[in-house]
C-alpha cells in the first residue's frame, strides 16, 4: 500500500505538466481568435500587436487568475475536510463566502455610485468582499472559542446559520437593487474571471503565499486529527493551533478568492475527493493535490465558460456546477455506505 | 517515570463525577483499575493523561505537575491506549503507528522511527500487517494496532532512559484470550523496563494474575487499593460488583487469588457432573 502511495505522488507530480498544458491552450484559445500563431507569424505589426494586447493583458492574467482560484478553493476545501472530518465541508463553511457575499452585495446594491468614482474605482466590491469574510470569519472563531479551545461543530453549525442569514440579508438587497446592480450581483454570485488583471493577481499573491506557508504546517496535524482531536493531542500534536491555523489559512485564501471572482461552488468540495481516490488520506499528498487539481480544473472550466456561448461567456460558477454535480453524485455512489473521508 | 495523583477530582455535566482521588505509581509498577461500570474508572485515566481538567487535585509526573507541561513533553513522558479508537481514514498500519513517534520523537531520524514502529507492530503480532489498510483490519486487529502505536509513543521518547507512563483503557476488551495473555505480557516489559503502566481492566482474574498491586474504584472513589490477594475478597465481590459471596479461590502455584462464580450452574446439572472437582 505505501508503494501505492508512491506512486500516487508521481501521478500529483505529473499534474505539474498537465496544469501547464492546460493553461498554455487556455491562453492560446479565445473568442477573439487571435493565438500565439499570430503573435509570432502576423504579417503586419497591428495585428501582432493586438495579439500581443490580447494574450499578455485579457487572457494571461484571466488565466493566471483561474488557476490560483482553482489551486485556493481546492486546498482549501481538502483542509475543511480534513479539520472537520466532514466530507461535505467545504471553504464557506466558516463564513467566508457568505461574509463576502454579504458585503459585496451591500457594495453593489448600495453604493454603485462610490464603487465607480475616486480612488476605489473597481476595487470597492472585492476590497468589501476581503473585508467581509475576514469578519465573519473571526466571528465565527470568536463565537466557537470557550476557555481556548475551539469547537469545530459549532463552527460548523453557526457557519451554517450564518450563510442562512447571510442569504436572507442578500435577498433583501437583491430585492432593492436596480437593474445594474442586479446584473452585477448576478455574475458576481455565479462567479466569473472577466475581471482580471495584472494588479488583482499582485495583490492576490502575498494571500496566496501565506496560505501555502500554512498549509505545509497543517498536513501532518490534519492527519493525526482524522483519529480524533483527543487522539491527536494525546499524541502531542498542538490541536488548538491547528485549527487556528487551518481558519486563518483557509480565510486567507479563500476570502480574497472569493472577494475577487465571486462564489464559484463545487471545486472545494469535489477536487478533495477526486485527489483521495488516487492517494488516499494523507494530507500531505491531498492538499498538494487539491491545490493543483483545482487549479487545472477551475483553468479548464474557465476557458469552457469562455468559448461555448462565444462571444460572450458564461459565469465560470454554471459550468462548475454544471460539471461538478455529475461528479459529485458518481462519487457519492461509490463511496455509498463506506466511511469518508478516505 | 513515577506518576502521582494527589486529591483529584473532576467535573462533569455540572456534578463531581471522581472525589478525592490518591494513587502513586513507581516506576516498574503495573496498577490495575478495577471496579463496576461507571465507577469512573476511564475518568481517572483520562485525568492522568491530562485529557480532562482536574477540579480539584494535582498529577505529576516525575514530579512535574501536569499543567505545567505541554502537549510535546507530555506526550513523552505519557500515552494513552482510549477504548474506542474511531479511525475513518484508510492508512496502512505502519503509517498509523509512525503517527504516534512524529511528535514524542521529534529530532530522531525516520528510519529509527520506522524501526520502533515495526518492532512495536512485530510485539502486537501484526508484523504481516504493516501494509494494511486499517479499515479492513478486525476489531481486535485495529485495537492492536493502536496499542503498538501508543507503544511506539513512548518508545521513541526514551533515549537511554525508562520508558514514560502506559495508560491502558479495557485494552482486552476486543481480544481472543491468547491476545488478551500477550497484550497483558507486553505490559509486564513495559514494566520491566521501567515503565509504568496504569490499566482498567474488567477481568478480575486478568488483574490479579499481572498486576503489581489492584485499585478498587465504586461511584466515584477509590474504595481499596493494594496487593491481588489482600483485594480480591468475598466481601470485594459482594461489596462492589454484588456477586454472592463464596467464589474466590487461590492457585495452587503462584498463590494469586481466582474468582469462578459457581452460582450459574443449576442443582440439576451438578447431578449431572462427570469430572471431578478441581476447585478447592
Amino acid at each position: 500500500m505505501r508503494a501505492m502511495r508512491v506512486h500516487a505522488g508521481w501521478i500529483l507530480l505529473s499534474l505539474l505538466p498537465l496544469l501547464i498544458l492546460v493553461m498554455l491552450v487556455a491562453v492560446e484559445v479565445g473568442a477573439s481568435g487571435a493565438g500565439i500563431g499570430t503573435l509570432l507569424h502576423a504579417p503586419d505589426v497591428a495585428t501582432r500587436n493586438l495579439a500581443w494586447m490580447v494574450i499578455a493583458h485579457i487572457r494571461a492574467p484571466r488565466v493566471v487568475l483561474a488557476a490560483m482560484a482553482g489551486a485556493a478553493l481546492g486546498a482549501a476545501g481538502a483542509t475543511m475536510q480534513g479539520l472537520f472530518r466532514n466530507p461535505l465541508a467545504d471553504p464557506g463553511l466558516i463564513g467566508v463566502s457568505s461574509g463576502a457575499a454579504l458585503a459585496a452585495s451591500c457594495v453593489i446594491v448600495l453604493g454603485v455610485d462610490m464603487a465607480q468614482s475616486g480612488f476605489l474605482n473597481g476595487w470597492a466590491v472585492p476590497l468589501a468582499g476581503m473585508l467581509g469574510s475576514f469578519l465573519v470569519t473571526l466571528l465565527l472563531y470568536v463565537f466557537a472559542t470557550r476557555a481556548g479551545i475551539t469547537s469545530v461543530t459549532t463552527v460548523l453549525l453557526a457557519g451554517v446559520a450564518f450563510g442562512a442569514f447571510s442569504g436572507a440579508l442578500t435577498g433583501i438587497l437583491i430585492f432593492r437593487a436596480n437593474d445594474t446592480a442586479l446584473r452585477d450581483l448576478t455574475f458576481w454570485t455565479l462567479g466569473s474571471f472577466s475581471g482580471a488583471n495584472w494588479e488583482r493577481i499582485g495583490l492576490l499573491s502575498p494571500f496566496l503565499v501565506l496560505a501555502g506557508v500554512i498549509a505545509t504546517r497543517l498536513a501532518v496535524p490534519l492527519n493525526a486529527m482524522l483519529l480524533g482531536e483527543a487522539d491527536a493531542a494525546l499524541m502531542g500534536y498542538p490541536v488548538e493551533r491547528t485549527k487556528r491555523l487551518a481558519m486563518l489559512g483557509v480565510a486567507a485564501s479563500v476570502g480574497p478568492v472569493v472577494a475577487f471572482v465571486g462564489a464559484i461552488g463545487f471545486v472545494g468540495v469535489v477536487v478533495p475527493h477526486l485527489v483521495r481516490l488516487v492517494t488516499g488520506p494523507d494530507h500531505r499528498l491531498v492538499l498538494p493535490g487539491s491545490a493543483l487539481l483545482g487549479a487545472i480544473l477551475l483553468t479548464a472550466a474557465d476557458t469552457i465558460a469562455r468559448l461555448v456561448a462565444a462571444p460572450a461567456e458564461l459565469p465560470v460558477g454554471i459550468i462548475t456546477a454544471a460539471l461538478g454535480t455529475p461528479v459529485f453524485v458518481w462519487l457519492l455512489s461509490r463511496i455509498h455506505g463506506a466511511d469518508i473521508p478516505s | 517515570m513515577t506518576l502521582e495523583i494527589q486529591n483529584a477530582s473532576a467535573r462533569a455535566g455540572g456534578r463531581e463525577i471522581v472525589h478525592n482521588l490518591d494513587l502513586a505509581l513507581a516506576a516498574g509498577e503495573i496498577v490495575a483499575v478495577v471496579g463496576p461500570n461507571g465507577a469512573g474508572k476511564s475518568t481517572l485515566l483520562k485525568l492522568a493523561c491530562g485529557l480532562m481538567p482536574l477540579h480539584g487535585g494535582e498529577i505529576r509526573f516525575d514530579g512535574s505537575k501536569i499543567g505545567s507541561l505541554s502537549a510535546g513533553e507530555l506526550s513523552r513522558r505519557r500515552a494513552l491506549l482510549p477504548q474506542e479508537c474511531p479511525m475513518r481514514a484508510r492508512f496502512t498500519a505502519l503509517e498509523l503507528v509512525l503517527m504516534g513517534t512524529a511528535i514524542s520523537g521529534q529530532g530522531r531520524p525516520m528510519a529509527e522511527r520506522v524501526a520502533i514502529a515495526q518492532d512495536t507492530l512485530d510485539r502486537v503480532g501484526l508484523s504481516s500487517f504493516m501494509e494494511r489498510d486499517i479499515m479492513t483490519l478486525s476489531g481486535g486487529e485495529r485495537q492492536r494496532v493502536h496499542l503498538a502505536r501508543v507503544l511506539a509513543q513512548l518508545e521513541a521518547a526514551a533515549r537511554n532512559g525508562a520508558p514514560g507512563c502506559l495508560l491502558l483503557d479495557e485494552p482486552l476488551s476486543a481480544q481472543d484470550m491468547a491476545r488478551q495473555r500477550l497484550i497483558l505480557q507486553i505490559a509486564k516489559m513495559h514494566a520491566a523496563h521501567g515503565g509504568s503502566v496504569l490499566l482498567v481492566l474488567h477481568d478480575l482474574n486478568w488483574a490479579a494474575a499481572c498486576a503489581d498491586r489492584i485499585v478498587v474504584m465504586h461511584q466515584g472513589r477509590i474504595q481499596s487499593h493494594g496487593l491481588p490477594r489482600d483485594i480480591l475478597t468475598s466481601e470485594l465481590l459482594h461489596d462492589v460488583f454484588g456477586i454472592p459471596d463464596g467464589c474466590i479461590h487461590q492457585h495452587c502455584s503462584t498463590g494469586r487469588p481466582f474468582v469462578v462464580p459457581h452460582d450459574l450452574v443449576m442443582p440439576e446439572d451438578i447431578n449431572k457432573r462427570e469430572t471431578p472437582c478441581i476447585l478447592q
